[in-house]
């Protein structure tokens, strides 16, 4: 088990290596005056701006030196600063961030986990309760309306689900709010009163005892929480009852029911365990996608996540800003699988890691 | 295991041969077209159809035919896009400047919609150059038609439909005229037009200083200019003119100028003018005190205050597009930077309310102008202190003009002021170093002999000179500058402290080392997130994409602030900022002309420009005023009963302004 993690710790970098190279060479199909447009929005104010731009970021060199250059960055000659350099863990400068990457990862990824963390509970108790009730009275009326219950939420389109969420909620009743915070609550922690010991807003409040800003961190997630869950729902629902409803068929299920056992206790202590294993593998694979960013439940709600950044750096061919996040997400995704194997090995004594 | 290392096996060859790709595409970049232009393989432009004058396409010089060109401009239709793109919201430009600049003539003759008078033109070209006009010659392009691809980047609707607008209209002039519009991404969409390659561009210009020169300039000899291939001997005609006009002081003399200016501009029809766009602002009511000028970068909050109608009346709520890229003032080119930092940051002289050709005092007390133009004195205010503490002096103001004039670089403004100190196309210090060869090129600035950099250091030292003694700052220009002082109120002639800037790492005011800080990119820049000005509002922080806060200088010498705090939220999506204003929680957010009809029904009261006098007039009741006259009919059934929160301030003319732009040899 332990040589299994490890060695698939080890792969991580050479990985990332062969990600990075694929996606720097594929912008190398652009020439230097296309991927110099992500510095001027429109036609340049001087004649000679484009021209300075591909000199200044060094557009026109061979791809080598520039794949070199993001590898290990550049001496400036003025300074004799190195300014970014991969291995020297300086992921660049997001030119649609306005600031280091590594600034803007650290910045968002707490946000993106927060509503990753609370997107969770709702995401797997609803999902799975419903696909449990589903399967247990499987083609009557509970059944038939979870499932068109669920099945509306992935057939809405997120944006317009969150915008009519955003008119209900906020424009309309004032519950509440897109973006993280109120503005008082940032007042408070730029005060300097609050201290910040995780970065994840609802944690902190918490641990800080404020209530206050627990529950204002709250009014601004429960709208993405929401949707989030309910686009999810429906795959969560099939998975449940198509497992449990197999799982109920088996032979150890009707020795139990022969047995004299309740048939709840059947259903929760019996059937249910066994009938989860699809869907941890489900699970994992939502938290983390969840863990990736939601670019557009996070650009509807203003909600500052990893995902809206990415997504318009990705828009605007910020290369530094793509490469740095595709590392990061790869990161964290090989990382997130890594862990949801090594649960399997531990909820299902039959599978072995080697 | 095995696997994975054939998967990256596989990965690295794939990255290879992009690499090997990348490679070719790079070297077969704009140079080797000409190089391939052997006659049996003519390179074709893609937009031009046959690339002949066949009916299926048009000649490379098919524009440089004046007649065409005005047959182009007589199928224009102007009032479609006032009503279908502005709704409303924006006035025909008749000539390149805005009404009350130098060289304007309310009677100056200007193109117009006339499908007659544009076939007539047709009929006058003579695209196949044989001497015969197309109406008499069956072999021209009255009788063989043509077809030409116009372009637009995708996502710009005001391109898109200017080229719609001529597809049908030309269509209509004559059925063999063909037209196809065709949306390209943005990068291939300036690919494109830096390979003399578009037909017809459409350019819009926001205007840097409030000037005639900074409307004229870009048109003919400046940015947009170099993509049209103008004949030598008009861009010549043009840079006379120019050039004459820019040195003059006296406003008439200057209008006499740029009239002939104009005239040329319409008898050739270089480009058709379109629309200048009437600035626009919903904000709630109970905002008070809003100054919007157009040569304001976004808001200016010194002035602006709120009702205690207001939930929070001493926090202002902007919600915005566009994050900040850099708040150091020499460096900065944009306008959300550009908002942050006329808030933070102070120049000498400031604009004098709405008036956009009036200035008022305001690092300087007062200042002299020499007979001859060229030496302008200014006495420096006393008693003035930074955000941070530093006492400003005349010392500061100087080396705040020379760090400009030697770190700017073609991304920066600093062309704007490099100009009137170093001389006319002088508009980069390295001009006078190496005459460009190494702009925006540090090691290369750096690689030059080191006395020829001392010099040019020195000139600029030599034309910026500060007695802190007398508290004044003495700047020769190399020539009379008509323009002087729109250029230096605007962001880019903030005054730094200059204590302040060098202990943070900027060019420590030596004529040694000026070039090792030469065109630095904003992640190099120290001064990219901090700012220290001696305005009414400091920066209390900025989180990247998300917002930007200022709060009120306490210590401020003039007159204070009347908010505590600014909050500029960062929100691409309208859906969103919308809400916060229903809400209440916004008190001005930025909205799209294409969304402006959600918004409308929740205008109580509007302020309309009055061209007269030059400012809004009082606030009115929406319904109280005849909005079909001012040519937007949105309020003509006015429902909207007096309790809707917002107020729209409306009509003045002058932000912005699209051209169509003939390419005289399409390449």
């Amino acid at each position: 088990m332990i040589n299994y993690i490890i060695r698939r710790l080890l792969l991580i970098p050479v990985l990332l290596f062969g990600v990075t190279m694929i996606i720097f060479g594929m912008l190398q199909l652009l020439g230097p005056v296309e991927r110099s447009a992500l510095y001027v929005k429109d036609f340049p104010k001087n004649e000679n701006q484009i021209a300075g731009i591909i000199k200044k970021y060094g557009f026109d060199q061979p791809f080598y030196v520039q794949y070199w250059v993001w590898l290990t960055g550049k001496i400036d000659p003025g300074t004799g600063e190195r300014h970014g350099g991969i291995v020297y863990g300086d992921f660049g400068y997001s030119r649609t961030g306005s600031q280091p990457v590594i600034d803007m990862i650290k910045d968002r990824f707490p946000n993106t986990l927060d509503l990753a963390l609370w997107t969770v509970v709702p995401m797997l108790s609803v999902g799975i309760w419903m696909g449990v009730q589903a399967a247990v009275h499987q083609n009557g009326a509970i059944d038939q309306g979870a499932r068109i219950f669920s099945i509306i939420g992935t057939s809405f389109p997120t944006f317009v689900f969150g915008l009519l969420m955003l008119m209900f909620f906020y424009a309309g009743l004032g519950w509440f709010m897109p973006g993280k915070m109120s503005d008082w609550v940032n007042q408070l922690i730029y005060s300097g009163e609050f201290t910040q010991y995780t970065y994840l807003l609802s944690i902190d409040a918490l641990l800080n005892g404020r209530l206050d800003v627990f529950w204002d961190a709250m009014r601004h997630m429960i709208m993405p929480i929401l949707t989030l869950s309910y686009i999810t729902w429906a795959t969560f629902v099939r998975v449940t009852r198509s497992s449990m409803l197999e799982t109920l068929r088996m032979d150890y299920v009707t020795t139990a029911r022969a047995k004299g056992v309740k048939e709840s206790d059947v259903i929760s202590k019996h059937a249910q365990p066994n009938a989860m294993i699809p869907v941890i593998t489900l699970a994992g694979f939502s938290v983390v996608l969840l863990l990736g960013g939601v670019v557009i439940t996070e650009t509807v709600f203003n909600y500052p996540g990893i995902g809206q950044a990415a997504a318009t750096a990705a828009q605007q061919l910020d290369v530094v800003t793509v490469l740095g996040f595709a590392i990061f997400n790869g990161f964290v995704l090989i990382c997130a699988n890594l862990i949801v194997d090594v649960m399997y090995a531990f909820i299902d004594p039959r599978v072995r890691l080697a | 295991m095995r696997k994975l290392y054939g998967l990256i096996a596989v990965l690295m060859v794939m990255a290879m041969i992009l690499t090997a790709c990348a490679q070719e595409t790079a070297t077969t970049e704009a140079p080797v077209v000409e190089e391939t232009a052997a006659p049996e393989e003519v390179v074709l432009n893609p937009y031009l159809g046959s690339n002949m004058l066949d009916g299926n396409g048009i000649p490379p010089t098919f524009f440089d035919d004046v007649h065409i060109r005005r047959a182009f401009a007589y199928a224009f239709d102007w009032d479609t896009v006032i009503n279908e793109i502005y709704m409303g919201e924006a006035v025909q430009s008749k000539v390149l400047s805005l009404p009350g600049m130098p060289g304007y003539d309310p009677e100056q003759a200007f193109y117009y919609f006339d499908l007659e008078k544009s076939a007539e033109e047709f009929k006058l070209a003579d695209v196949d150059k044989d001497g015969v006009p197309a109406g008499e010659d069956p072999d021209d392009v009255w009788e063989m038609g043509f077809r030409v691809q116009m372009l637009y980047n995708t996502g710009n609707t005001t391109r898109q439909i200017y080229a719609e607008i001529l597809q049908a209209n030309l269509a209509e002039v004559n059925e063999k005229f063909s037209v196809e519009v065709l949306g390209l991404p943005w990068p291939s969409y300036l690919a494109s037009q830096r390979a003399h390659k578009i037909p017809i561009m459409t350019a819009g210009w926001l205007e840097d200083i409030h000037d005639a020169h900074n409307w004229y300039q870009p048109y003919t000899t400046g940015t947009y200019g170099a993509r049209q291939n103008l004949p030598d001997d008009l861009k010549a005609q043009f840079k006379a003119l120019l050039d004459e006009g820019v040195s003059l002081v006296d406003p008439a003399a200057r209008h006499a100028v740029y009239q002939k200016f104009n005239q040329l501009y319409y008898e050739q029809a270089v480009g058709v003018p379109v629309t200048l766009v009437t600035s626009h602002g919903y904000e709630q009511k109970w905002v008070e005190g809003r100054v919007m000028n157009p040569i304001f970068s976004g808001i200016y909050w010194p002035t602006i205050s709120k009702t205690s109608a207001a939930p929070d009346p001493t926090t202002y709520v902007y919600d915005t597009i566009g994050d900040a890229d850099t708040f150091d003032p020499a460096l900065s080119y944009d306008t959300s930077s550009g908002e942050i930092i006329q808030n933070v940051y102070e120049t000498l002289v400031f604009y004098d309310g709405e008036a956009t050709d009036k200035f008022v005092p305001q690092l300087a007390e007062s200042w002299t102008i020499s007979d001859d133009g060229t030496v302008w004195t200014f006495k420096i205010r006393q008693g003035v202190k930074f955000h941070e503490g530093g006492d400003l002096t005349a010392s500061d103001v100087a080396y705040s003009y020379q760090r400009g004039i030697l770190q700017g670089g073609y991304s920066s403004p600093q062309w704007l002021l490099a100009e009137p100190f170093l001389g006319v196309g002088n508009d980069d210090i390295t001009v006078i170093v190496d005459e460009g060869a190494s702009a925006d090129d540090r090691e290369a600035l750096m690689a030059n002999d080191p006395a020829v950099l001392k010099a040019a250091c020195e000139t600029v030292k030599a034309a910026i000179v500060a007695d802190d003694a007398a508290g004044t700052v003495t700047m020769t220009l190399a020539q009379p500058w008509g323009p002087f002082l729109p250029t230096i109120a605007n962001g880019w002639g903030s005054i730094m402290d200059k204590e302040w800037v060098i202990a943070n790492g900027g060019w420590d005011d030596s004529c040694d080392t000026w070039q090792n800080t030469y065109s630095m990119t904003s992640a190099d820049d120290p001064f990219t997130p901090i700012a220290n000005g001696t305005g009414a509002f400091k920066l209390d922080h900025w989180t990247q994409g998300q917002e930007i806060v200022l709060t009120k200088n306490d210590a401020y010498w003039g007159e204070p602030a009347k908010l505590d705090r600014v909050v500029v939220n960062i929100i691409p999506e309208f859906g969103t900022r919308f809400a916060m204003l229903q809400a209440g929680e916004a008190d001005a957010i930025d909205v799209p002309v294409e969304q402006r009809a959600q918004v409308d029904p929740y205008v109580a009261k509007i302020a309309v420009y009055d061209s007269a006098t030059n400012t809004y007039k009082a606030v009115q009741d929406v319904c109280s005023v005849d909005t079909g006259k001012l040519g937007i009919d949105r309020f003509e059934i006015c429902t909207t009963p007096s309790d809707q929160p917002l107020l729209l301030r409306f009509g003045r003319p002058g932000l912005q302004q699209d051209v169509l732009i003939f390419n005289f040899l399409i390449q």
